[in-house]
């Protein structure tokens, strides 16, 4: 069968960087292809490329043989590649059924042809198993539901490739499973699926054949079930990379169970954005020097327990006690710093850092208010100056310059940035959100080892990720979310059930 | 430029090399030759040689010490308000109150100017400014609380403040402070001791202009050099990690509204009481919406905006000038100013569709300028 999407020789260079090099693939009709890459490996550039974002340098997309430009995403869309980001394009105040149709209205004379365009949904929906409620507000949704309502969006565009970056990133191991028989399901009837993605484990259970990107050039294109785990992760790095970093970690538990709790957490309720509480009733302890992490899928209240903890929001109930200190319900991220809570925000963009800053104003982002960096008001340049250059220093951040735009910085090396200056102040607890999100292997090490050297020097660490994998490899204990309570609870051994603590996530707590 | 230069927003700044500067300086200067090319054509339009009528413009404006003068006169309110527009728009404040604040201002002028008896020069003066200031960034400050206490949007509140204070200063001038001797709404002349002395001898040129330099270097000394400063700027730059990184949002909304209020009300105290020597209903030629165009060709910066207020004094010199010699109209002045703006926000929009298209490879969108902010 002739393939329905080509790539041929595809390069595209930014100032200082070829993102992609000479890339050639194709794509067959039904068939899964896997990208499979580290961050910075070409993968975003070759899918905006896709999308219309970008243009090529050299080389061309042939579409069912013939060669096609992409000018824009309607182009894109128009050429039935249909695109699922990792954040989704909906509109979260729009039911399920208006953002599936907006921009492709079916109508009747003026007036929306609402009972047709549901029919016609409901019956895509059925036949490629995307269970949808159609009345739904998309902002009422999960997750994996946004995405599935996603992906039916595309179908009914008419998308005969579907693209998807990151598409596990925030689910649930039965979401994810979830999403493969749809992904399976669709490729029964004739679609392509292209999955980017850098979970080993996830690309070698979906696709069919796999090309593996690094540094912006195919390293390697071979068909799934002949694909070694080992021989990936070498296409990947370049290095031998044994299993997962996880592998070196070792887990020592550091946390005396009778020690003293050096942060308690009694009967918490935190309201959530919309009303309702987001976090309810939640009793939690953490001991100096152990990493609790906590498993579960986005949307259970974890925002809002990191948020309570590090004084973004006020709390509605009980009580927050750190080191002996009981905070008041206001919302004052100052208090909390004062009595030693450092956070490392998911967000690293938008709260962890500013990027269109400096590195040197965002390293003094905790303390810029604080002798010596600033006294009477007015800041010290000079001690800016070298405790920044300290903090570069000591986490190796890599830059030209502590006065180049925190933004020019690798995800990798702002993260260490922040790390450097949440840790700078000696927390006593520490909240690690989300921490590796988005990082190559390399970063991803470097930060848990971090993280790993602040718990031994006797800090508590509350360790939040929606990847259980990592959840397994560092923590000491661990607690799982749902709805804004602690569901599960167990300390991490050789023994924990991956099994157990999944469908804990899911709510079915045994 | 160095200094705290490693405190410095790239972003606000627009230069992360000398070639980044470079290009900033040449968009803006483009944006002002487009503008000038395109009033030409409305000149032409008029049945005038744009050429004839830019010469009479420049001889007016900056070539004769008189030129000179006028020009630094119609600084003196420019550049104070437009140092007020600026400082908001640094911590993304959108005040376009300013007009409101200056009459505010020169009414709190008035309050020292009128009502305290006679003052001996080194009292009158510092008073009457400190009562100018205080009374714009008080009639700031309104927006301010509103924002704060019940998340009024401040561009709404602040323009709907500008009528408020428009009538009551009408009210004022036609009521209880009406001069008793005078034929129109204005008030009495300000008493000899809070007057601002002439600092170039045959021209209006009066020394409002040294507090304008000097706050222009304040201005600088504080966004650059002090705490707040640094809140300010990071507040406009990212609110949410802003408030992550303990900055109290609403103390430093209240404070940049109300400096910027203050720089307003200064202008105001600086017309009444250095050019027109009281209050009059007509203080402002709309001097504080010309402030925002100041602000923006000056990028928020306080030496750009120096800049930048003295070429719209020179153009709005220059215009009335060319009136009487060629009998285009003044309003040219506001078509000139409206299409340096368009022409200042498209070139802004421009540049940040390269920069998005050289960071394709991080999709994250850059933050919007407020000038393309205040578009949406």
């Amino acid at each position: 069968m002739p393939p329905i999407l080509e790539l041929v020789h595809i390069t595209k260079r930014f100032p200082g960087v070829v993102a992609n090099n000479d890339i050639s693939l194709e794509l067959h009709p039904g068939e899964i292809l896997a990208l499979l890459g580290e961050n910075g490996a070409g993968k975003t550039t070759l899918m905006n490329i896709l999308y219309g974002l970008l243009r090529p340098d050299e080389g061309e997309i042939r579409i069912q043989g013939k060669v096609c430009k992409i000018e824009s995403p309607n182009d894109s869309l128009r050429l039935g590649i249909g695109m699922v980001h990792q954040h989704f394009m909906l509109v979260p105040t729009l039911s399920v059924l208006e953002n599936i149709v907006l921009g492709r209205e079916p109508r009747r004379g003026p007036f929306l042809a609402g009972a047709a365009a549901l029919e016609q949904i409901m019956r895509l929906a059925d036949e490629f198993e995307l269970p949808i409620s159609p009345h739904d507000k998309v902002w009422q949704l999960s997750v994996g539901e946004q995405q599935r309502v996603e992906i039916l969006k595309m179908v009914y565009r008419g998308a005969q490739i579907l693209v998807l970056d990151e598409p596990t990133t925030s689910l649930t191991p039965q979401e994810t499973n979830a999403l493969f028989n749809i992904l399976r399901a669709m490729t029964k009837r004739g679609h392509s699926v292209i999955f980017i993605s850098h979970k080993l484990d996830e690309v070698r259970a979906i696709s069919h054949r796999i090309a593996v990107l690094r540094q912006g050039r195919v390293a390697g294109t071979m068909l799934t079930a002949e694909a070694g785990e080992q021989e990936l992760a070498y296409l990947m790095v370049g290095r031998d990379v044994v299993k997962r970093v996880y592998a070196n970690t070792t887990i020592a538990p550091q946390s005396d169970a009778s020690a003293q709790p050096l942060i308690t957490v009694r009967n918490l309720s935190v309201l959530g954005r919309h009303g309702g509480k987001a976090i309810d009733g939640l009793n939690l302890q953490l001991a100096a020097g152990e990493i609790v992490g906590v498993a579960g899928v986005d949307g259970n209240g974890q925002t809002e327990l990191v948020e309570a903890l590090a004084g973004l929001r006020p709390t509605a109930n009980g009580e927050i006690i750190i080191d002996g200190h009981h905070c008041d319900s206001q919302a004052d991220p100052r208090r909390q710093m004062k009595l030693g809570v450092a956070y490392i925000p998911a967000e690293r963009k938008t709260r962890g850092a500013i990027p269109d800053l400096t590195i040197a104003a965002n390293a003094i982002l905790k303390n810029h208010n604080d002798r010596p960096i600033a006294a009477r008001g007015i800041m010290n340049q000079r001690r800016i100056r070298e405790y920044t250059q300290q903090l570069v220093a000591d986490y190796d951040v890599r830059c030209t310059s502590i006065q180049s735009p925190a933004g020019v910085l690798s995800g990798g090396n702002l993260q260490k940035l922040i790390l450097a200056r949440e840790v700078s102040a000696q927390p006593k607890l520490l909240i690690a959100e989300q921490p590796t999100r988005g990082l190559d292997i390399g970063a991803v090490e470097i930060v848990q080892q971090r993280i790993m050297q602040q718990r031994d020097r006797g800090t508590a660490v509350l360790y939040l990720s929606t990847d259980l994998d990592e959840i397994l490899a560092i923590s000491d204990r661990i607690i799982v979310l749902y709805r804004g309570k602690i569901v599960y609870e167990c300390p991490n051994s050789q023994q924990v059930s991956r099994e157990r603590i999944g469908l804990a996530m899911a709510g079915k707590a045994a | 430029m160095s200094g705290l230069a490693w405190l410095w927003p790239a972003k606000l700044r627009n230069t992360t090399s000398a070639r980044d500067t470079l290009r900033s300086l040449l968009s803006l200067t483009g944006a002002v030759l487009a503008a000038l090319l395109v009033g030409s054509i409305l000149i032409a339009l008029a049945g005038v040689s744009p050429l004839k009528a830019y010469e009479a413009l420049i001889a007016n404006s900056i070539g004769s010490r008189n030129g000179w003068g006028e020009t630094l006169v119609k600084t003196v309110p420019l550049l104070l308000a437009g140092l007020g527009a600026a400082f908001a728009f640094r911590a993304r404040i959108f005040n376009i109150g300013i007009e409101g604040q200056l009459y505010a201002g020169a009414l709190g002028a008035a309050i020292v100017g009128l009502f305290l008896g006679q003052l001996p020069l080194w009292l009158g003066i510092p008073l009457m400014l400190l009562s100018g200031f205080v009374a714009g960034g008080l009639w700031a400050g309104i927006a301010g609380v509103l924002k704060v206490k019940f998340k009024a949007n401040e561009i709404i509140v602040t323009l709907m403040l500008n009528y408020i204070a428009f009538e009551l200063m009408s009210y004022l001038l036609n009521g209880p402070w009406r001069d008793p001797a005078g034929t129109e709404a204005y008030t009495a002349h300000f008493v000899d001791g809070t007057i601002l002395p002439i600092i170039l001898s045959g021209t209006r040129l009066h020394a409002g202009i040294i507090v304008a330099l000097i706050a222009t270097a304040v201005i600088w000394w504080v966004i650059r050099r002090t705490v707040l400063g640094y809140q300010v700027t990071v507040t406009g730059a990212g609110e949410e990690a802003a408030r992550y990184g303990g900055v109290n949002i609403k103390r430093v909304l209240l404070t940049t509204l109300f400096i910027s209020g203050g720089l307003a009300g200064l202008a105001g105290a600086c017309e009444a009481a250095g050019l027109q020597h009281r209050v009059l209903l007509g203080i402002s030629p709309n001097y504080g919406y010309t402030a925002i165009a100041v602000a923006m060709l000056g990028r928020q910066e306080p030496l750009g905006v120096a800049v930048a207020a003295v070429f719209f004094a020179a153009l709005i010199v220059g215009v009335s000038g060319m009136q009487d010699f060629t009998g285009v109209p003044v309003s040219l002045v506001f078509i000139i100013e409206g299409l340096i703006l368009i022409f200042i926000v498209g070139s802004q929009a421009r540049r940040h569709k390269r920069v998005k298209a050289q960071k394709a490879v991080d999709v994250d969108q850059p933050p919007l300028s407020p000038a393309e902010e205040a578009q949406h």
